[in-house]
Parts: structure tokens; C-alpha cells; sequence
């Protein structure tokens, strides 16, 4: 299969193929242009992994698994929103959460996580509007 | 921005499939109910833009995954 290539601002030069896409058909929130991301993980980087968008090499997001902050998180999608995502089972879904890490703020998004089909590479930012988690929710002081 | 005068019980029509219609009017409330297809994704505009406004703090810096590791381990 053929491999493209992107110049990454957080990985230099980063080489992928058509197959390791994923494909976010509405975009997600502030970025409602860019479809096409690959999820970067590498064992030197854990906890984190890393959404870096194919569509506008310039821009990454750092991910954490959001039961690393929340051990009992609860994941419940409406059904319209797995349904979207071809998902027969909220279970089989890799569920992220947007990590903020700046001066100004350490958090984590566990309201609205990145979630991927991994069997149809389709994904989401998904609202659990039920869910009382927080945008902003301080990482804190454990590892 | 297009503006409309409704009183409540009348609509608006958006394309074929959307509809909104005014419920209810109490001083500064307005009651609205939407009819759209369940794809359509539907949210208070502030939820929406607290989304947004944290994607796009996440996404300021490009931080090296080795800055970002011992930024997480110095908490």
C-alpha cells in the first residue's frame, strides 16, 4: 500500500497509510474541517497517546485513557451516538480523553472524549450530556 | 442573521427536515422545541462552545511527548 508522508509539528516527519486513518466525519468541536487523524501510541510515550490530524499536519492532541484520572469512569453513549459510529456495543470502543497541559491549565476533557470504532475506524468527540464529568477536570497530583 | 418575529405556537421551517417551534413565552423565557433528524446533532450553544474552547486550548501547544511525560510525572 502506498505511504504518505506529513511534516507533524510534534513528531517531525510521520509516515502513514491509507489503513491507519481515522476518520471523524463531522470533525470534532472548533475543528469541524479536519476529518482525517491517525492515533499515535508509542510505549516510550505512555500513558499518553496522540491524535494527530492528517488533514493539518501542524495540529496534535495529547490523550490519556480517562480511567487512568477517573478508575470507575462511565462511558454511556446515547444510542443515536454509537449508532453513528457503527458501534454494536459501547464496550468494544476506544474511549480518550483530550488533555490540556499548559501553564495556565493541567486537565482533562472527560466530558466530551474522542471515541473510535477501531473495527470501522470511524470516530467522534462524544457529549455525555448526562454525564456530570467536566471539560476541565484538574489532573492531580497522582502520577 | 435572518430574524424572525413568532409568537408561540408558530415555527420556522429550516430545509425540508427541521423544524422549531415556540412552545412557550414567560418574560425572558422562551420555551422552544426542535424537530430535526436524529443525526442531526442538537446542544446549548454554551456546551458546544466550552468543547470548542478546550479543544483549542488543548491543541495551543505542540509540546514534545518527553516535555509532556515529566510535565505529568512533576504533579
Amino acid at each position: 500500500m502506498m505511504s504518505e508522508r506529513i511534516a507533524t509539528a510534534r513528531f517531525g516527519e510521520v509516515n502513514y497509510s491509507e489503513k491507519d486513518l481515522i476518520h471523524f466525519a463531522k470533525g470534532i468541536p472548533g475543528f469541524e474541517k479536519l476529518n482525517r487523524f491517525l492515533l499515535i501510541g508509542e510505549e516510550k510515550h505512555e500513558p499518553f497517546k496522540f491524535l494527530q490530524s492528517v488533514d493539518f499536519p501542524p495540529l496534535s492532541f495529547p490523550l490519556l485513557d480517562p480511567r487512568l484520572i477517573v478508575p470507575d469512569y462511565q462511558f454511556a453513549p446515547s444510542e443515536d451516538q454509537t449508532q453513528e459510529l457503527g458501534l454494536q456495543d459501547p464496550g468494544e470502543a476506544l474511549v480518550y480523553s483530550i488533555v490540556t497541559l499548559s501553564e495556565k491549565q493541567q486537565s482533562v476533557n472527560l466530558f466530551a472524549p474522542l471515541v473510535i470504532n477501531p473495527l470501522n475506524r470511524k470516530a467522534a468527540q462524544v457529549i455525555l450530556l448526562k454525564s456530570g464529568y467536566r471539560v476541565d477536570e484538574p489532573l492531580s497530583g497522582s502520577d | 442573521m435572518l430574524v424572525f418575529t413568532r409568537r408561540s405556537g408558530e415555527s420556522l421551517v429550516i430545509g425540508a427536515d427541521i423544524r422549531v417551534t415556540v412552545l412557550a413565552v414567560d418574560r425572558d423565557q422562551v420555551r422552544i422545541g426542535i424537530q430535526a433528524p436524529r443525526q442531526i446533532p442538537i446542544h446549548r450553544s454554551e456546551v458546544y462552545e466550552a468543547i470548542v474552547a478546550q479543544n483549542q486550548a488543548a491543541s495551543q501547544s505542540a509540546m514534545p511527548p518527553a516535555e509532556l511525560l515529566s510535565r505529568l510525572k512533576g504533579r
